[in-house]
């Protein structure tokens, strides 16, 4: 019994290696679809701000607690309470400043999309108008 | 059955792992050098390289179900006569089997992060795989040119096999080498992401947040498997103990400590962007200790009950560490640039520096036992004669380093982050300081009483200072550890309070207020919880220091007494079944009211296929004080007279409570939070992709001191060399287990072929310095070169112990019998070598780099933190008012939602 569970496992992995060996040649050569959802590699700034981002967060809370707890003094809490957040604020705005050229990019790209679907068919006499608030929205958001 | 040529097959499917790891690591490259379309194609490599893997081990097993002994390994292994649970451990029960069994472990663990990384870590993938792959690679190239499982033989088949090791022929051996494996192995997943790091130069936090379960999960696969280790020695060889020193316990001892520095110190990188060289060199050391500690046991250099057979993949191993050691040493320093701290150091008195000092420590540690393990390989090479170093050698040194490290324990959760005051500190540890003042005054006052003294009787191992100071400290060592374990336990209980009481201020109730702190911060309660499993361990292992042993020939219906137990002999039986024969003695246990507290069944196994290796199987009674060990040594077939020895080992029951703690405290920390289940299951990338799934799919993740006690009269059966096996498990230690996540792996797989039965008989000890003299001096007749003569029950050993016995009754002292033993027997016959010349270095060595790191550890905070201040003093412009203000906002913002996740 086992003998044959051993047999039918041996087989079922020869069986994934050839398809998972086949899938690799293929993707190698580029007859597979490859799928990239945000195909950028180049959000390292992005990332290590998030990240302390995180760090920052938790520490102004670890922070608050350990002056609760009873391990820092007041003026120590103070003193460190204020080098944490203004650093957070300031990564705050970094992000901020650093999702700035996507939200252009964004914008540019549906205003191609518009302008192109406007040049097939005939625009709306307040069409101007409606893309400019579409622009403004998202901005808002 | 189908007929399948396995030989050939097998070697086959080696052969493809290897050329298949090949491809997928040239893949891996390519990949890495701007073509990310082959990571697609090494991803699908990778999976295709674990298929193969896993068709490797099942054709071996297969081979071992059938009796297919034109494979030496299977002959060498198995036999006709064995049950089926055994012919799947013997997989891993010799050399060649357990390495297919570790590379298919890899392939588990590469499987998985090849799963979890989908979408995640775009630009770390190509490295962590290549890595991987690489490893894979060294030992299947490894097994095909030097032990290569699928190796038949020249000549026909034997017509039956060898069959398993007795020793191996038991469940902890199904379970304890699997498990260590997984941690060994554990470890290659963390170094692959830090070997990523450091090649794409992606040194943030990001790869520390990355390996942070990784490294937790190899971390506690370890401490599972080092423990069962305990367990399977305790209960399986019985010799009475459950942690010898051995060079195959030291050696995945050793990863253990540097990766728990590792854990404490990856927190601080976390946190405040610090340490990053130093967590990289720790996870680099882990790895490399983790092919250290095989190589030491699978070169067969040093021997050891556990060790495999001297071979030839010392020499593949010793080329692969080299490689390992200049590769990672490149790459260190070309990144060094690149890791320069984010932050300094604010205080000496922080949480940040009692972590640096708990690193040091647990280095130190580890030092220590690099040292002793590798002495007598150095003697060897250096001065042409291998020393000894015992068990006795080591305690004398890692006990009270234990101890410092049990005491930062308790002081380094009271101290805060970024910078305390010493009115704080003093105000947060006085009720620890008073708990465990009491609980020290209480054992000191009543320990006599209680039977557990405070202070124990102990003899300096040298005539020298350094031996007073050893004896010095062996002596005050219980009362010490008892107290500290109150230190610990008390921190920790008020670190639980006082988390609770601050919750509680907000309106919560108790147990909703414990409830929302424990999942709040599951790493760091999960950590005071392992604290909690470690302080009550060492309270155990407290309990070594009032062993008591008896020893008593017994006719049925005679008794034995022990430390409040009497246990009778009832009779003797006989059972055999289609492998062994087995002889019981049956043996009822009463207390000292003459209640009856219950049976045992002590007995000796003889295997048909190893006639001439009768195990031991041993009988325990558990009990929250001591534990009643039972050993039955012989029976006289014809007269019925047995022969018993009885062990109360106090307190043992607390390691494996302390254990189940552990497990707990790391289960708590591994546990997901609901958002991050939430965000695995709708990961923005794969929720639009989820009909089409591809492994490349998703988005880029932006996110013994045995002394004091009576004198007693000891036998050693035919243990000494632990070489013998229980008979039944007891109920807590399968409550454990069945706790504790069972892997499948490699080390302690006993190879020896040592039989404690060969050195059978009886050992009488009179007084402490007897016991201390015979723990020190090894037997030297020849045939159990390894064997301490307080065990060795041959002929040649009761003589020389008579000896002995003759001149301490002459008023010679314990270092002088020892001096006149090494110089007729030479150095290796003493389990601590001396006190003079290279045998100083054993302790001056570590003890000089452990103090010179100490030194360079308070110089360097002292300069973090003159320059930290410095650099707070100019921390880059402040925002303008009124952006400050909107950031003050969006911050607070953030906080809430941090609060209510």
């Amino acid at each position: 019994m086992l003998g044959w569970m051993c047999v039918t496992l041996a087989g079922a992995g020869l069986v994934g290696a050839l398809y998972g060996l086949w899938q690799s040649l293929r993707a190698a050569f580029g007859a597979s679809e490859l799928v990239l959802a945000i195909g950028d590699l180049n959000h390292a700034g992005r990332r290590a701000l998030l990240e302390e981002k995180s760090a920052l967060l938790a520490n102004i809370r670890d922070l608050e607690f350990e002056r609760d707890a009873g391990k820092l003094s007041s003026n120590d809490f103070g003193r460190l309470d204020r080098q944490l957040r203004r650093r957070a604020a300031k990564v705050l705005q970094l992000l901020d400043e650093d999702i700035e050229p996507y939200r252009a990019q964004a914008e540019h790209l549906i205003r191609s999309e518009l302008s192109r679907t406007h040049s097939e068919t005939p625009p709306p006499e307040d069409g101007e108008n409606d893309e400019v608030a579409s622009s403004s929205e998202l901005r808002n958001e | 059955m189908p007929s399948f040529d396995i030989p050939f097959l097998g070697n086959l499917l080696l052969c493809s792992v290897l050329v298949c790891s090949a491809y997928t690591f040239s893949m891996c490259m390519g990949a890495a050098g701007k073509r990310p379309h082959m990571l697609l194609a090494a991803r699908y490599g990778t999976y295709a390289t674990c298929a193969l893997v896993l068709a490797a081990v099942c054709v071996l097993a297969y081979a071992f179900q059938t009796h297919d002994f034109r494979i030496r390994y299977v002959a060498r292994y198995s036999d006709r006569s064995m049950h089926w649970t055994y012919l799947l451990t013997s997989l891993w029960g010799g050399q060649d089997g357990s390495m297919l069994w570790w590379v298919f472990l890899v392939c588990c663990y590469t499987a998985a992060v090849n799963r979890w990384m989908r979408g995640r870590y775009l630009e770390f993938q190509p490295w962590v795989l290549a890595t991987l792959m690489s490893i894979v690679a060294f030992f299947i190239a490894t097994m095909l040119f030097a032990a290569n499982p699928f190796a038949t033989y020249v000549s026909a088949a034997p017509p039956d096999g060898e069959g398993l090791n007795p020793l191996l022929q038991n469940y902890w051996m199904t379970i304890h080498p699997p498990s260590l494996y997984l941690g060994f192995v554990g470890w290659s997943v963390p170094f692959a992401f830090v070997v990523a790091a450091l090649a794409t130069g992606r040194l943030s936090s990001e790869w520390v947040l990355a390996v942070r379960r990784w490294a937790m999960l190899a971390w506690t696969f370890l401490s599972i498997g080092l423990t069962l280790g305990m367990i399977w020695s305790y209960e399986e060889l019985g010799w009475g103990g459950y942690w010898a020193w051995d060079p195959v316990e030291n050696a995945s001892f050793m990863p253990w400590l540097v990766g728990t520095a590792y854990l404490h110190s990856a927190i601080i990188q976390e946190r405040y962007g610090m340490l990053k060289v130093w967590n990289v060199f720790l996870l680099l050391l882990t790895y490399f200790m983790t092919i250290f500690g095989t190589f030491l046991t699978r070169s067969g250099l040093i021997s050891s009950v556990h060790s495999f057979a001297r071979s030839d993949i010392g020499n593949y191993f010793v080329g692969y560490m080299i490689a390992l050691a200049v590769g990672c040493a490149a790459l260190l320093i070309w990144r060094l640039p690149k890791l320069k701290a984010e932050h300094k150091l604010q205080s000496l008195l922080s949480r940040e520096f009692a972590f640096l000092f708990n690193n040091w420590i647990l280095l130190f540690m580890m030092l220590v036992v690099l040292v002793l393990t590798t002495y007598p390989l150095a003697t060897e090479f250096f001065e042409g004669e291998p020393a000894t170093v015992g068990p006795a050698a080591y305690n004398a040194i890692m006990v009270p380093i234990g101890l410092i490290l049990l005491c930062l324990m308790g002081v380094g959760p009271m101290v805060a982050w970024r910078k305390a005051t010493g009115k704080n500190l003093r105000r947060a540890l006085r009720y620890p300081i008073a708990t465990a003042g009491a609980v020290g005054a209480g054992h000191l006052m009543f320990g006599d009483s209680l039977g557990f003294p405070a202070l124990v009787d102990s003899v300096a191992p040298y005539d020298t200072f350094a031996g007073e100071v050893f004896a010095a400290i062996t002596e005050i060592c219980p009362v010490a550890s008892t107290t500290l374990c109150a230190f610990v336990l008390g921190t920790i209980f008020q670190e639980f309070a006082r988390g609770t009481l601050v919750r509680m201020r907000k309106g919560e109730t108790w147990f909703l207020a414990f409830v929302t702190l424990m999942s709040r911060a599951r790493r760091r309660y999960g950590g005071y919880i392992v604290h909690v499993g470690i302080a009550l361990m060492y309270f155990g292992f407290t309990g070594a220091a009032y062993d008591v042993e008896t020893e008593g020939a017994l006719m049925p219906g005679e008794s034995l007494s022990i430390e409040g137990y009497r246990v009778r002999y009832d009779q003797s039986r006989r059972e055999v079944d289609r492998n062994k024969m087995a002889i019981y003695a049956d043996l009822t246990i009463f207390n000292e009211s003459s209640d009856k507290l219950g049976t045992a069944a002590p007995a000796k196994f003889i295997y048909h296929t190893h006639r001439e290796m009768p195990t031991t199987e041993v009988s325990i009674r558990v009990g929250a004080r001591d534990d009643l060990y039972l050993i039955m040594s012989t029976i006289d077939p014809a007269s019925k007279r047995g022969t018993f020895r009885a062990i109360v080992r106090p307190l043992v029951v607390w390691i494996w409570v302390g254990f189940a703690f552990l497990l707990l405290g790391a289960a708590i920390s591994l546990m997901p939070t609901a958002r991050e289940l939430l965000k695995g299951s709708i990961t923005p990338g794969t929720r639009g992709a989820r009909s089409r799934r591809r492994p490349f799919d998703g988005a880029l993740d932006p996110g013994g001191v045995r002394a004091g006690g009576a004198a007693r009269t000891v036998s050693a059966p035919a243990s000494g060399s632990p070489a013998e096996k229980w008979s039944r498990p007891s109920t807590p230690m399968i409550a454990l287990l069945l706790v504790s996540p069972i892997g499948m792996g490699p080390v302690a797989s006993a190879q020896s072929s040592s039989s404690s039965s060969l050195h059978a008989g009886s050992v009488v000890i009179e007084g402490d310095q007897e016991r201390i003299l015979f723990q020190r001096t090894l037997c030297q007749c020849g045939d159990c070169a390894r064997l301490p003569m307080d065990s060795c029950g041959c002929s040649w050993a009761e003589n020389k112990r008579a000896e002995m016995r003759q001149r301490l009754k002459q008023g010679e002292t314990v270092p002088q019998i020892m001096e006149e033993y090494r110089a007729q027997y030479g150095r290796g016959s003493i389990a601590i070598p001396p006190d003079s010349g290279s045998g100083r270095l054993m302790w001056a060595l570590p003890l000089a780099i452990g103090t010179f790191a100490a030194v360079g550890l308070c110089f360097v905070g002292r300069l973090w933190r003159s320059r930290s201040l410095e650099q707070y003093r100019s921390d880059g412009p402040a925002l303008e008012d009124s952006t400050h203000s909107d950031y003050e906002a969006k911050l607070e913002e953030e906080l809430r939602r941090l609060e209510g996740d």
